[in-house]
């Protein structure tokens, strides 16, 4: 007998439902699996073999195929196997196939019958329930990622068994409801209070958090680099409804969502500078999202940037430009979100002392090799550089209370309006996403900060390149300071956190 | 090449070949009395023999000025704007051709002339803000005053040395240990090029495709002594190469001055012990200045016209102040000194680095002694 279940994969960051056509007729007993499956599928067989005898079924002593269609979609999932194992009873005519009209069976199998999570579930639902699927059988512990979807009705179950009986009606299961108490409300565990002093690297930090800028800390070691990029999400905008639901599907899919909650709060990574190229923009056979694209409307922190390998920065470029990164493989070629803020941290030398103690004991010659070891490309797309000199003792140990980040958030906040109302008509929302047109057509300068601007160029010698990111970084001071247009204070504090290496 | 002498550039084809400095090159000279006819002579064993050369590195000698390419040599002149100065030449310095052994021939990128006001200027690369800011306020008034300056090419005090020199709209003159078709350090191309542009020059002893050797630094260093009335030493820790200049200024009688600077300084414990030692010392541009009018010089005065006086208004005053001259100061501390608001302080201390009056540095701000002069 002829059996179609609905089942779903994961390419990329999108969900895909895969029809499982099951069909039994005489012959030898065998078991084919058609339709370009990965080797994890073929495993499958095995597992559902298995899950179906120890949970009291039959497993069909006759000739077995099973498709999985679409034929050319790469599969990489074990989420199939209950599918597999729900078609094969029903083909089997070991439970009504009516009974699986319109429901998704998503989760891998134990050999007991256990029904195990699996990653991407809020891409599959989200896609299935647009195609017409109304419940959704899953584990438990993909229960509550699954009510993301408001439009489906959601059944857990611990085994295969369960589902069976459901389905039979011997014990029907309860659909399961979102948990009130999941508060809405924003709550980092950091705050910016709790850095002491450092009003010139806060005030670049809230440059770069109004304008989505990139920028670039530099100061000696325990300075407290890593403590203030940490805090740099508590002063972003809270995440959108539709920001979050992306950032939530990369996550599902990664397999780093934690208990299916909707990731509120903005994303921070700070992979380490022994990372590779994979695991900075994504990579494998069937690609995996990288951290470029685990920070995708978060920050993505690089720490000690020099010591990141040339070849690892090189591949910023394209995700820093587009906000989006292309992978290219045979089997597929995918893209995935990666717009993050960029903050990177490094000492001023090998010593870290250079310019903020007198006793830095490196030679000229090292100094200039650890400086160049960045990519010039790579900084072309930084638009902040700041110093972060190590706080005083008195600072440290001040009582006075320093800006909490809510604060900050609240001016960022109004800055972002001003942008998104001035940018509305064209392809972005914030100040570092603008090109040169957006630049021409939007920016302007009252005539004492184009003077300014033309004296600076020339004593201190700034490159051509550096213009439009001075601009940038201007008027999103100007916006901050609520000013219609970019005067001259607003061009002089640009040109104050400029590139000085 | 217009304006060069047959003579010159035989000389210049003589420095040239390999082995060559000028301790042979006057035996040579000496012996055929000129230098067209030295090339074109013969080179027996008696010259080798006088030159004390092995008989396979004068044979390597000869080979080489049988081979020599001329035209490459002059394209090479006129691409990279060299002129080859010899000894006899009117624009050769004039205070190198009194010294124990001048080089035979500079190569030249700019202009020379044969003037008397020169100073060097010397100090380390690595050199403490206070020292750098001396040496560009010195350079700069003295550079006003229509002194030439001398110095090194290198990071460091000799860097700012030309860049105070640029801002006096002085000459000034930099002696480099390499072929003119390379520059070191690179990111001096620019400063170079000002210097040229501002009627100053490049000079060096060596051919085209020399790299810099440590063993080229002395004799560099005896040209920029060699080339000046006077040497002044701005931080120098013991056993540096501006030491050594020092001594060949000592060694051809001329003056040296040294600027006195801290006694737990590793940079300064050089120019210390030469004031022990009876350098005079430099307290500001007079006392420099002095030395030149005792001996009868008259100085062109002033042939730079002065800047007009900078203006400033209250904030910056009050920001200048929170300055100091020898070290920088983080933004932080002038915002708790000062009492303004981080964007004010920031847009005040770029509108002081636009009228010169300040710098910064990579820990933070130090004010410029150079402009301050004129307050
Ligand atoms: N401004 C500050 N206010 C309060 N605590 C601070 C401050 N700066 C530094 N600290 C303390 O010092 C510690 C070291 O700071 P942090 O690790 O951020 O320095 P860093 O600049 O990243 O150093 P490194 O270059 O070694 O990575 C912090 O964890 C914090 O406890
Ligand atoms: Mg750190
Ligand atoms: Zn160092």
């Amino acid at each position: 007998m002829f059996a179609r279940i609905s089942g779903a994969a994961t390419l990329g960051l999108g969900g895909h439902v895969i029809a499982v056509e099951t069909d039994i007729s005489n012959g030898l007993p065998s078991f084919d699996l058609v339709g370009l499956a990965s080797t994890s599928v073929k495993e499958a067989k095995e597992r559902v073999r298995a899950a179906i005898k120890n949970s009291g079924y039959e497993f069909p002593m006759r000739r077995l195929t099973v498709n999985l269609a679409p034929a050319d979609l790469k599969k990489d999932t074990s989420g199939l196997d209950l599918g597999l194992a729900i078609a094969i009873l029903a083909s089997s005519g070991q439970i009504p196939l009516e009974a699986c009209a319109d429901c998704l069976f998503l989760g891998e199998l134990a050999l007991d019958g256990e029904i195990r999570p699996v990653n991407g579930v809020l891409p599959m639902v989200i896609e299935s329930a647009a195609q017409g699927v109304k419940s959704v059988f899953v584990s438990s512990k993909n229960g509550a990622e699954a009510l993301l979807c408001p439009s489906v009705t959601v059944y857990t179950a611990e085994s295969l068994s369960h589902v069976a009986a459901h389905l039979k009606g011997d014990a029907p299961l309860k659909p399961i409801t979102a948990q009130e108490g999941a508060s809405d409300i924003l709550d980092y565990d950091l705050d910016f209070s709790e850095v002491q002093g450092q009003a010139e690297a806060k005030r670049a930090l809230e440059i770069a958090a109004a304008g989505g800028h990139n920028i670039l800390m530099i100061g000696p070691p325990g300075s407290g680099k890593t403590m203030l990029a940490k805090r740099i999400p508590t002063i972003l905008p809270p995440l959108g409804k539709q920001e979050a639901l992306e950032v939530t599907k990369i996550y599902s899919v990664a397999g780093l969502l934690r208990e299916g909650q909707l990731m509120r709060r903005r994303p921070f990574r700070s992979p380490h500078h022994t990372i590779s190229r994979a695991g900075l923009v994504g990579g494998g056979t069937i690609p995996h999202p990288g951290e470029v694209t685990l920070s995708h409307h978060g920050v993505l922190f690089l720490d000690e940037l020099p010591e990141f390998p040339r070849s690892v920065l090189e591949v910023l470029r394209q995700p820093l430009e587009d906000g989006i990164v292309h992978i290219a493989r045979v089997n597929a070629a995918l893209s995935y979100p990666s717009r993050f803020v960029l903050v990177a941290a490094m000492n001023p030398c090998p010593c870290g002392r250079y310019g903020f103690d007198d006793d830095c004991t490196c030679s000229e010659n090292n100094r200039h090799r650890y400086i160049h070891k960045i990519s010039g490309p790579l900084l072309d797309r930084i638009d902040l550089h700041v110093r972060v000199a190590r706080p005083a003792y008195g600072d440290l140990v001040a009582s006075h209370g320093a800006e909490t980040s809510a604060t900050i958030r609240d001016r960022v906040l109004e800055a972002r309006a001003r942008q998104a109302a001035r940018l509305a008509a064209y392809d972005c929302y914030c100040n570092a996403h603008m090109g040169h047109r957006e630049i021409k057509e939007t920016c302007c300068l009252s005539s004492p900060a184009r003077d300014m601007l033309r004296e600076a160029f020339d004593l201190l010698r700034l490159s051509a390149r550096s213009y439009d990111r001075l601009i940038k970084v201007a008027q999103t001071i100007a916006d901050l300071s609520g000013a219609e247009q970019i005067e001259e204070r607003h061009v002089a504090e640009a040109i104050s956190y400029r590139n000085k290496m | 090449m217009s304006g060069v002498t047959e003579e010159t550039m035989y000389a210049a084809a003589l420095q040239s070949l390999p082995g060559l400095g000028s301790r042979r090159l006057k035996t040579i000279l000496d012996r055929y009395r000129s230098a067209k006819a030295a090339w074109n002579a013969t080179w027996d064993d008696d010259l080798r023999r006088r030159l004390r050369f092995s008989t396979t590195s004068f044979g390597k000698l000869i080979e080489e000025r049988n081979v020599f390419n001329w035209d490459g040599f002059s394209r090479k002149l006129s691409f990279y704007g060299v002129r080859p100065i010899a000894l006899w030449d009117d624009d050769y310095p004039c205070w190198l051709s009194f010294i124990a052994q001048p080089p035979l021939v500079l190569f030249c990128q700019g202009m020379l002339k044969a003037d008397r006001y020169t100073l060097a200027m010397v100090g380390s690369r690595k050199a403490s803000p206070y020292g750098l800011n001396a040496a560009e306020t010195l350079a700069m008034n003295l550079a006003e005053r229509g002194i030439t300056l001398v110095s090194g090419g290198a990071r460091g005090i000799d860097t700012r040395i030309h860049a105070g020199a640029l801002k006096g709209k002085g000459r000034t003159v930099v002696v480099v240990a390499n072929g003119l078709d390379r520059t070191y350090p690179r990111e001096n191309k620019r400063l170079f090029r000002d210097i040229v542009e501002q009627g100053g020059a490049i000079l060096s002893e060596y051919t085209f495709g020399t790299e810099p050797r440590a063993q080229h630094f002395p004799a560099r260093n005896r040209i920029i002594a060699g080339m000046a009335a006077a040497t002044v030493v701005i931080e120098a820790a013991l056993g540096s190469g501006s030491l050594i200049t020092a001594d060949f200024a000592l060694e051809e009688g001329r003056d040296v001055f040294a600027m006195p600077g801290s006694i737990f300084a590793e940079t300064s414990k050089g120019t210390n012990r030469l004031l022990q030692m009876g350098a005079m010392a430099v307290t500001d541009t007079d006392d420099i200045l002095q030395v030149f009018e005792n001996r009868g010089w008259l100085l062109p005065t002033a042939a730079a016209e002065i800047g007009e006086a900078v203006d400033l208004d209250e904030t910056e005053k009050q920001v200048l102040k929170a300055l100091s001259m020898e070290r920088a100061i983080p933004a932080e501390d002038l915002m708790l000194a000062t009492g303004l608001a981080l964007p004010k302080l920031l847009h005040t201390l770029l509108r002081l680095q636009l009228k010169k009056a300040v710098e910064e540095l990579p820990g933070g701000y130090i004010r410029c002694a150079a402009a301050a002069i004129r307050l």
